[in-house]
């Protein structure tokens, strides 16, 4: 059983603006670095804004820029943004220069017969520890890849990085992710999936038919106008007990209440949540969504263990940092081999409302970085 | 979990925890859909879109609801439901007859489709996985149906001659309960573990099969407790097979044919399993299978479906907490003719009987229509429609004027041609030209479902909030004509404003779905009601579908091969109701009427029968541009 306050993150490196400037600064001062620096190819342009930092300060080493590309299909609303994607590749080629490469791979979304299957083609990105050998650092810019990418290609990464040999230096692993929530509001998902599925890598505790009589207990990250979302995943989970996660502390102090407002007949008429169940969490500091998440579904297996244990499943309908603290508490406590899914549904693209006003936007986002495994834990 | 304050918003069966609480809520009008099949003989299939009622039907046979069916046998509210079990020879007063095994087909079958095997391989592991997983659950099903303790009592489980079959799937030893619980975690745990591996897989797990072996241990005497077999029947009921590939469901539905076990056999699926041209040919009867279209069922039984309606709305409302309300029906107005609307109809009435008298000056042949007796009967409301039905009969009679001399018009045409379509036509005119609630009652309430039970939940979900928000504020719990409306005028709103979301294609079905409305609502407001009481639909030959199932055709007409895309999306999220060999002059169509939530934010009536007959290249021209209403047409719009 997992030691429950044996933190894996309980100290922690985050930093975003100039922090996170200064923090980059220092790490590449010194020389030698390898950077693998993997981002995806899309319309949103915060795309760039984490390579533009991190690229000058890396004077000293080299990088591998790891271009995702994933084609979402002939129909996707998607490609009506392919100007876009065109403007952010040729921003991304102006300013990745000899030595430094970019390495192209295509990540297949969609099986032939038209089903997903984006998260499996993911994890398969990188599949050997010796695939990182010559890098020291590796980040992943989460700005421009869908949250059924980055989970299950952070896990993997993590999970390599870990098993790299003794002998090999120890290996950086960032997350960088431009946070704007102007404009992730006006991203809208269009098509969405008529059923929710669970991540790759973290589905089968919780469709296990063995552990079919165990309570489910859901935690699903809240964020806005994803009623639709919240329901379909509901629909997959059939939870037996729900905690929902909301940001508070956050910039905008009623936002907890605006989204218990908001999905106040989904979440209370519907779902039946009790209120006791909300659990709180920052909303900018993805380690303490991790720790709110862990200390819940560890809380949940001490007590019904004596009635059989239970399983647990994590979900996040709310900014891209957040998701990533919902992924850390699922990493670790599958690590420490507890039954945790994370459940997700896709859509088939993306619509922008009010287009002048998000590009606008993207040059006042927020650049947040962490640091997930390496030199500062060592 | 909380009580629930408004039972409504529990839409799926899953939602709904306790079995006593499923009871109360199950209308047994559900099982007018099985009554017809041949439920035992051969596999049966259930589909529909999301929302039709599927799990429920399937949870009603899983053994803790018999079991509390049985012991509730004696409760008037569950007491219909008990004997139609009876009568279908699932429960006696012996106790269950039948016990159903359910099983969900997750999505973790899928992903085995997609490892570096070859077919044959991946056909294994996915009879390997569903092989354990029937055996898994029809363990846990016997012990709960016989209130033992799962996985305690296993053992109490015994294999009567152990069929060959069982041997091949790999387990040394399968005598009992806990062997074959034993074997089948092992397998489940194996598959499992390597689906979800961080390292690449590289063993096969243990077991496997080519065909759905496990089936022979649900056949009657196979399973034993304490030496006494453990049901009469069993029935595997295989719920969400749409999650499956498509390669995987066929292989199952040829297995299941292959086999002819005998044993009763429940799939329910969504129509998103279905390929476009199983969509539009709407997944006619299968030669070993038998299929039950849910949606399709109700609208061949519209009375039913709607004293159905009734049914489950009143069991939810009688299970409201903050509430006590019996009927949902008793608390919604009806009419428009009580007093405070009298006055109202009163202007009205002045209003159109002047504008048809300003109409008639100076031709004699409506001089005796104008003095016929009906446009005095009846209520204030009666007049002005009929006043208003008049008015559209003036405007037929305009259209014919160069061909009818102006002789009087006999009374007796005046009764034939008012009637109760001309009526209803008349209704939606002056509710439309005077900002009348149009949209109320119980009757267009379960019309707006379009026969879907979900769909029905939400919108009477929506007007029950009310009656609790009543009950609240100490208010009498009525829900006022204009409210309702209101209420479902916002409900098609969301509807509209959801496609682009929930849908596949949803922008193309969006813009395609909104031309056929805008087209429906001009045909309907035109002044001579043309198609009374109104058109909210359209229709391509059968021909034309022939074409739209053709592959090499839709190759060769890539815009009808988008409409056809259109088309089945449409149909498989029950945005349109499709019916097929419809005869109408002569010929045979495919009838694609709007789901009628669709028809408030158009004003259409909710009505079935009214449709045009569309050309490929006018819906493809639709799919492009949108429809355009003829610039010189006359409109009340």
């Amino acid at each position: 059983m997992i030691d429950t306050d044996a933190f894996r993150w309980s100290t922690y490196v985050q930093a975003e603006g100039t922090d996170l400037r200064d923090l980059f600064e220092m790490h590449f001062r010194e020389p030698g670095r390898s950077v693998c620096y993997v981002l995806g190819r899309g319309f949103d342009p915060r795309m760039m804004l984490g390579l533009e930092l991190v690229l000058p300060l890396n004077r000293l080493g080299n990088c591998s820029v790891v271009l995702l590309e994933f084609n979402e299909g002939e129909n996707s609303p998607s490609r009506r943004y392919a100007g876009w994607a065109e403007e952010n590749l040729d921003r991304l080629r102006d300013l990745v220069k000899s030595p430094n490469v970019i390495d192209t791979r295509s990540v297949a979304v969609l099986a032939p017969d038209g089903r997903r299957i984006g998260s499996r083609s993911a994890a398969n990105l990188f599949r050997r520890p010796e695939e990182l050998a010559e890098y020291t650092d590796i980040i992943v810019d989460s700005s421009s890849l869908p949250r059924a990418i980055v989970y299950p290609l952070l896990a993997k990464l993590l999970h390599l990085v870990e098993r790299s040999p003794q002998s090999s230096p120890s290996k950086n692993l960032f997350v960088l992710a431009a946070e704007n929530a102007e404009i992730d509001s006006r991203i809208v998902e269009e098509g969405i999936d008529e059923d929710a599925d669970y991540i790759h890598l973290f589905r089968s505790g919780a469709e296990r038919m063995a552990a079919s009589g165990e309570p489910k207990i859901w935690i699903p990250v809240l964020g806005e106008r994803q009623a639709l979302q919240l329901r379909r995943i509901y629909d997959l989970v059939m939870p037996d007990e729900i905690c929902p996660v909301l940001p508070s502390p956050s910039f905008n102090p009623r936002r907890a209440d605006d989204l218990v407002l908001e999905y106040r007949e989904l979440l209370l008429d519907q779902f039946r949540v009790e209120p006791r169940n909300f659990i709180y969490a920052s909303e900018r500091n993805p380690f303490e969504v991790y720790r709110q998440i862990r200390r819940a579904v560890l809380d949940y297996y001490r007590v019904l263990a004596p009635l059989g244990g239970c399983r647990a499943v994590v979900s996040s309908v709310s900014s891209k940092l957040l998701s990533i603290g919902a992924l850390m508490a699922a990493y670790e406590l599958k690590r420490a081999r507890l039954d945790v899914g994370i459940g997700h549904i896709e859509a088939q693209g993306y619509r922008i409302e009010d287009e002048t006003l998000v590009r606008s936007l993207a040059p006042q986002s927020t650049v947040v970085g962490l640091w997930l495994t390496g030199e500062c834990y060592a | 979990m909380r009580e629930p304050r408004n039972p409504f918003r529990l839409r799926a069966a899953e939602q709904i925890e306790s079995e006593q609480a499923f009871l109360r809520l199950f209308g047994p009008g559900m099982l007018d859909m099985i009554a017809e099949a041949h439920l035992w003989d051969r596999p049966c299939v259930f589909r529909s879109a999301a929302g039709g009622g599927k799990t429920t039907l399937l949870r009603l046979l899983t053994p803790n609801v018999l079991l509390a069916l049985y012991e509730n046998r004696g409760i008037e509210e569950v007491n219909e439901l008990y004997q139609r079990m009876v009568d279908m020879g699932v429960l006696s007063e012996d106790g269950p007859q039948a016990l159903g095994v359910f099983l969900p087909c997750t999505r973790n079958y899928a992903v085995l489709d997609d490892l570096d095997l070859d077919t044959t391989r991946k056909d294994r592991l996915f009879f390997a996985l569903l092989n354990a997983r029937v055996i898994l659950a029809l363990l846990r099903a016997v012990l709960t149906l016989h209130r033992c303790t799962y996985p305690r009592d296993l053992s109490r489980i015994t294999v009567r001659d152990v069929p060959d079959s069982l041997l091949s799937l790999g387990a040394s030893k399968l005598n009992g309960g806990a062997d074959l619980h034993s074997w089948a975690t092992q397998v489940e745990t194996a598959v499992c573990d390597a689906i979800d591996s961080f390292d690449p897989w590289e063993a096969m797990p243990p077991g496997g099969a080519d065909t759905l072996t496990s089936l022979d241990l649900l056949k009657p005497g196979v399973l034993s407790l304490d030496g006494q077999p453990v049901a009469g029947r069993i029935v595997l009921m295989l719920d969400d097979v749409h999650l499956l590939t498509a390669r995987q469901r066929s292989t199952l539905f040829a297995s299941l044919a292959h086999l002819r076990s005998g044993i009763p056999i429940w799939i329910a699926e969504r129509f998103e399993a279905l390929a476009p041209d199983e969509l539009l040919s709407s997944g006619q009867q299968g030669r070993d299978y038998e299929v039950v279209a849910i949606e399709q069922f109700w609208r061949g039984r519209r009375k039913r479906f709607e004293n159905l309606a009734y049914s489950v709305a009143d069991r939810r409302a009688s299970a409201a907490t903050q509430v006590e309300v019996s009927s949902l029906a008793a608390c919604l107005d009806v009419s428009l003719d009580s007093a405070e609307w009298h006055i109202r109809f009163q202007d009205i009435l002045a209003e159109v009987e002047s504008r048809v008298r300003r109409e008639a000056v100076g031709q004699t042949k409506f001089s005796d229509w104008l003095q016929h007796e009906n446009l005095l009967a009846g209520s204030v409301r009666d007049r002005a429609i009929n006043w208003r039905a008049l008015e559209i009969l003036l405007s037929r009679e305009r259209w014919q004027s160069q061909t009818r001399l102006d002789f009087v018009l006999p009374r007796n045409e005046f009764e034939e041609r008012t009637d109760s379509q001309i009526r209803s036509a008349a209704e939606l005119f002056v509710a439309h030209e005077f900002d009348l609630p149009y949209y109320f009652g119980p009757s267009r309430l379960v019309a707006l479902a379009s026969s879907n039970m979900e769909q029905f939940l939400w919108i009477s979900g929506d007007e029950f909030e009310e009656v609790v928000s009543a009950a609240i504020v100490r208010k009498p719990p009525r829900v006022s004509a204009g409210r309702q409306d209101k209420l479902m005028r916002r409900a098609s709103d969301v509807l509209w404003n959801d496609i682009p979301r929930r849908s596949r294609e949803g922008t193309a079905v969006r813009q395609f779905l909104e031309s056929i409305a805008r087209f429906c609502q001009h045909t309907t407001f035109l002044p001579n009601a043309p198609y009374d009481p109104g058109v909210t639909g359209i229709a391509i030959s059968m021909s034309d579908r022939e074409r739209l199932l053709d592959s090499s055709y839709v190759k060769s007409r890539p815009e009808h091969g988008q409409l056809a895309r259109v088309l089945a999306s449409a149909i498989a999220h029950n945005l349109l109701e499709p019916t097929l060999d419809y005869k109408c002059k002569g010929s045979f169509w495919m009838v694609l009427n709007l789901n009628r939530l669709l028809c408030p934010t158009y004003w259409l009536p909710l009505q079935y029968g009214g449709f045009k007959e569309k050309t490929l290249d006018e819906l493809s021209a639709w799919l492009k541009a949108g429809f355009r209403r003829p610039e010189k047409a006359e409109s009340l719009l």
